[in-house]
């Protein structure tokens, strides 16, 4: 009785199973790469605005508190992004020719919202609360990165929920004094582990990690 | 809908009766289905809902399990999904931030809700300019933090797509400024009498809206202003006129009451201050401590309520004899000699007196609004005979500017349009070409008139018949003011401005008084600038208190004396009961769509009635024995018919029979407020317009049984009725 599979395909199946393995792997490998990669996260990505606002400028070089615009910080799960109004308390005393900022001054006289582009968006099937965060020592730039060093704002983590689990199994790594939260430029101490322990105690920092507390 | 390939659910009562007498003992169960076990039941249950598998529209082949399969497989690919990027957001920021809004939080504010004229108070969450939940106010006596389903489904109905969006002339889109102009027009042709001018409206307790009508009346001293309620307080007004000689509001403290008997009156469910009455009545329900007593409640009644549910001792007995059952007990307290006998085993009736006679001054009884004016007069007097006035109840001015009988008020209006009287006619709310009694034919009335201008939520039944139609403001929408059900005042402050062009009823008088333009806020507000002692500043704290409490502090209506009449034992004393070998007819507000109003709000059609568990539906209810004795079972259609002599025609209605135990025998409970034409995409074509067989001289129970003949049609179309 003849053979029914030719002698070559030994070697086909060979190189398939183990090409399978290899390709299925590169595959798995190019997903996970993209799924990380700015594109994709549009973390490190600076997001085109209306008016160009440089945090660098008014947070970093002028050293207004990131409570002067973002009202609600302390107060709600919103930390809010500021009226036209509080933009022109400034703006309507200095640089008021700026041609950079006509859209601030004509949505403050026709009436008509700024429209800006959001940069820090979580899904809507997760719960998220800016006042628990400042109050429990949670520094704007643990979170938002080096946001006295950005001219235009982009997103400094990947907002997955690997990212927020991080600091919520581990908060001693990234707490820092109440006093230091809105100060942008604050560089963890050598000792951070150390004082962070501390601040945990101190703050009632709770490692909270259960599904609900976000999933609600 | 198809309904006759539907499977019907038998219902084998014999079975159930065998099954509860050979258990014995306690048995709890929920349904009569349940109850007989017979195998169609089961097999109903097994299928869960085989209407709703029939009714998606992908054909008979898909079941239960195949739904669970495409579950599965849409839950496992809804992941897929996450593998796209996140869209890009924005965020629009206020360009001036209003006051106390914080991005994120809530605000509360508090108004009132009136229904059928009587106010709930309120407090509404507001989510950036948007109200979202309503909860009760703890500082409105109406509420004391409680609410029932209709206010907390309101929300619902503020953004009910369906509501009307447009000011209409004839059908077409027309505007506001058309409608002044016209209404400038009606002014100067009807001035300076105003000769054939006819307002109609609910029943009026808003002080702002009675006076503008008032001064409006006073303006054009031909016109003429009618109220009518569907289903509101003209039985207990006209008991009131009959026990004490004038329209008086009676208000109920049932915490100050050990002993209450209620004659087919269910005060936790609906009626005015019914919120208050639940927490008053639940409170003497808690043993707080080792001096608390409990208070005993009997409950004699036609169809089973929450409240006959709350009972010690209930009694169901048909409407028309519980006029019998009350001069019965009001002669065994010995307040009022009556001769009458009623079907009520005199032993029950003399230990219900017993248990009244012993807590004088602690006791209360009160009457249904469906009870005919005589047995709330009974009522009235018993509880004077038991020294309950001043303690368990007291009697106040009527909470309405105006109090009329609307039926009566409603007839003056057909009769006028009948002879062509009617020059304008301005429907301010209300819906009577649905929600009429039938005798009056108001639809065909109504074209009578020369000029129809109607205001509602809904481009609705009356609307259709109107030459102008003009959006309503939702009450979340507009300024007001209502009383409560001791007569406290509450603003009705609005949440949002008028989500399409909706108008209060205060700017479209307004406007016929020659005041177009003013605002409701400034209607409201002069009319308490004008009324309050508290003048310039004094006024505005005033106000901004009001405003922020919700009530206007110490406005509750002063007691004031009364004494019942004594010729009430001889008017009484007629002889009656019903015929028990006809059946009776008995019209009740339905527990969620009310009188139609709330037929377009799905949350409380998708709501489970109480006791019967119907949904998106009405029925002829009837009890266990009736039902035998008809040989109909739940889901037969059975035809009532209601024989008008003025009309010489005979009206009719089909309704799905529901078999509910605990029913009184030979009498057939009809809800209202359903088979609404022109309710919405929601309400249109849900159940049957009982309004159909409903007659202006018994408008909301046939006691007597002759009036209404009701013959069973039994044509088994199968199960017409939803359930769950």
């Amino acid at each position: 009785m003849s053979q029914i599979f030719h002698h070559s395909t030994n070697l086909i199946s060979r190189l398939s199973i183990y090409g399978g393995v290899f390709i299925l792997g590169l595959l798995g490998f190019a997903l996970y790469e993209i799924e990380l990669s700015p594109w994709y996260t549009d973390q490190n990505v600076a997001r085109e605005q209306p008016v160009p606002f440089s945090h660098k400028h008014h947070a970093g070089e002028l050293g207004i508190d990131c409570r002067y615009c973002h009202t609600s910080v302390e107060k709600s799960s919103f930390a809010g992004v500021p009226p036209t109004q509080i933009c022109m308390s400034c703006h309507s005393q200095i640089w008021t020719n700026a041609a950079m900022l006509e859209p601030v001054r004509a949505s403050y006289r026709d009436d008509k919202s700024i429209s800006w582009t959001r940069v820090n968006a979580l899904p809507d099937f997760v719960y998220f609360d800016h006042s628990i965060h400042v109050s429990k020592g949670v520094g704007c730039t643990t979170c938002h990165g080096p946001i006295a060093e950005m001219p235009i704002t982009w997103r400094a983590g990947t907002l997955y929920m690997s990212w927020c689990l991080e600091c919520h199994r581990q908060p001693e790594k990234y707490v820092r004094p109440k006093s230091e939260v809105f100060n942008p430029n604050y560089e963890p101490p050598s000792n951070q582990l150390e004082l962070g322990r501390k601040l945990v105690k101190q703050y009632k920092v709770q490692s909270l990690t259960n599904c609900t507390v976000c999933h609600r | 809908m198809s309904s006759n390939d539907k499977p019907n659910i038998a219902l084998d009562l014999d079975a159930a009766r065998a099954k509860l007498s050979r258990d014995g003992g306690e048995r709890f169960w929920q349904s009569l289905g349940e109850l007989a076990e017979t195998k169609e039941y089961r097999n109903f249950l097994e299928n869960e809902f085989p209407a709703n598998a029939e009714n998606n529209g992908a054909g008979a082949g898909i079941n239960r399990r195949d739904i669970l399969k495409l579950m599965a497989a849409s839950t496992a690919l809804a992941g897929l999904s996450a593998c796209t990027k996140l869209p890009t957001e924005k965020i629009v920021p206020y360009v001036k931030p209003p006051e106390e809004i914080i991005p994120g939080k809530p605000l509360f504010y508090a108004t009132s809700m009136p229904l059928a004229g009587v106010a709930t108070g309120l407090l509404v969450e507001s989510n950036m300019g948007r109200p979202t939940k309503i909860e009760g106010n703890p500082d409105h006596p109406g509420s004391l933090g409680g609410t029932d389903v209709f206010t907390q489904a309101s929300v619902l109905t503020l953004y009910d797509p369906d509501r009307s969006k447009t000011v209409v002339l004839e059908g077409r889109i027309s505007s506001w400024g058309a409608f002044l102009s016209a209404m400038g027009n009606v002014r100067g042709q009807l001035a300076p009498q105003g000769t054939g001018m006819r307002i109609l409206t609910e029943a009026v307790t808003s002080p702002t809206l009675a006076s503008q009508i008032q001064s409006l009346l006073k303006q054009f001293p031909a016109a003429k202003w009618h109220q009518y309620e569907p289903c509101g307080r003209d039985n207990e007004r006209e008991g009131t006129r009959l026990a004490f000689g004038k329209p008086v509001n009676p208000v109920y403290r049932f915490d100050q009451a050990d002993v209450i008997v209620s004659l087919d009156s269910n005060f936790l469910m609906s009626g005015p201050g019914h919120v208050r009455h639940a927490r008053d009545f639940s409170r003497r329900r808690a043993i707080e401590g080792p001096d608390s007593t409990l208070n005993r409640l009997y409950v004699v009644e036609t169809m089973p309520t929450s409240t006959g549910a709350m009972a010690d001792h209930r009694l169901p007995l048909r409407a028309g004899e519980i006029e019998a059952f009350a001069g019965q007990l009001a002669a065994a307290i010995g307040g009022v000699n009556d001769g009458s006998r009623s079907a009520v085993p005199p032993d029950w009736t003399a230990a219900v007196a017993r248990d009244l006679n012993r807590r004088r001054g602690k006791s209360l009884v009160i009457a249904g609004e469906e009870q005919p004016p005589s047995v709330h007069a009974l009522a009235h007097a018993m509880n004077a005979a038991l020294g309950n006035v001043g303690q368990t109840v007291y009697y106040t001015e009527t909470l309405e500017a105006s109090p009329v009988n609307g039926i009566e008020s409603l007839r003056d209006l057909v009769n006028d349009l009948q002879s062509g009287q009617v020059e304008f006619l301005l429907i301010l709310g209300g819906n009577p070409v649905y929600d009429a009694p039938a005798d009056f034919d108001f639809g065909p009335a109504l074209l009578k008139a020369k000029l129809r201008v109607h205001s509602g939520l809904y481009n609705d039944e009356t609307a259709e018949l109107c030459h102008w139609h003009v959006p309503a403001a939702h009450y979340l929408e507009a300024w007001g003011d209502s009383r409560a059900y001791d007569g406290t005042i509450g603003i009705i402050q609005p949440l949002i401005a008028p989500l399409y062009d909706g108008r209060s009823q205060h700017e479209i008088v307004a406007v016929l008084s020659g005041d177009a333009g003013k605002s409701g806020h400034d209607v409201v507000r002069d009319y308490w600038k004008g009324q309050r002692p508290e003048k310039d500043k004094a006024f505005e704290t005033f106000w901004e208190t009001s405003l922020h409490d919700g009530v206007m502090a110490k406005t509750a209506l002063p007691p004031i004396s009364v004494a019942p009449r004594a010729d009430l034992a001889k008017q009484s004393a007629q002889p009656r009961g019903g015929d028990s070998s006809t059946l009776e007819i008995a019209f009740r507000s339905d527990p969620s769509a009310f009188d139609g109003r709330f037929a377009n709000n799905a949350w409380l059609q998708e709501l489970p009635k109480p006791i019967t568990k119907l949904t998106w539906d009405n029925a002829a209810m009837v009890s266990v024995a009736t039902a035998k004795k008809l040989g109909v079972t739940n889901g037969d259609y059975v035809t009532l018919k209601l024989d008008d002599p003025g009309a010489k025609k005979t009206r009719e209605v089909k309704a799905g029979t529901w078999i509910v135990p605990g029913h009184a025998d030979d009498s057939v409970t009809l809800h209202l407020g359903y088979g609404r034409r022109r309710a919405g995409d929601v309400g249109n074509g849900t159940g049957f317009n009982a309004n159909f067989i409903r007659n202006s001289s018994a408008p909301r129970a046939h006691g007597r049984g002759s009036r209404a003949r009701p013959r069973q049609v039994n044509l088994r179309c199968g199960n017409g009725l939803r359930h769950t």
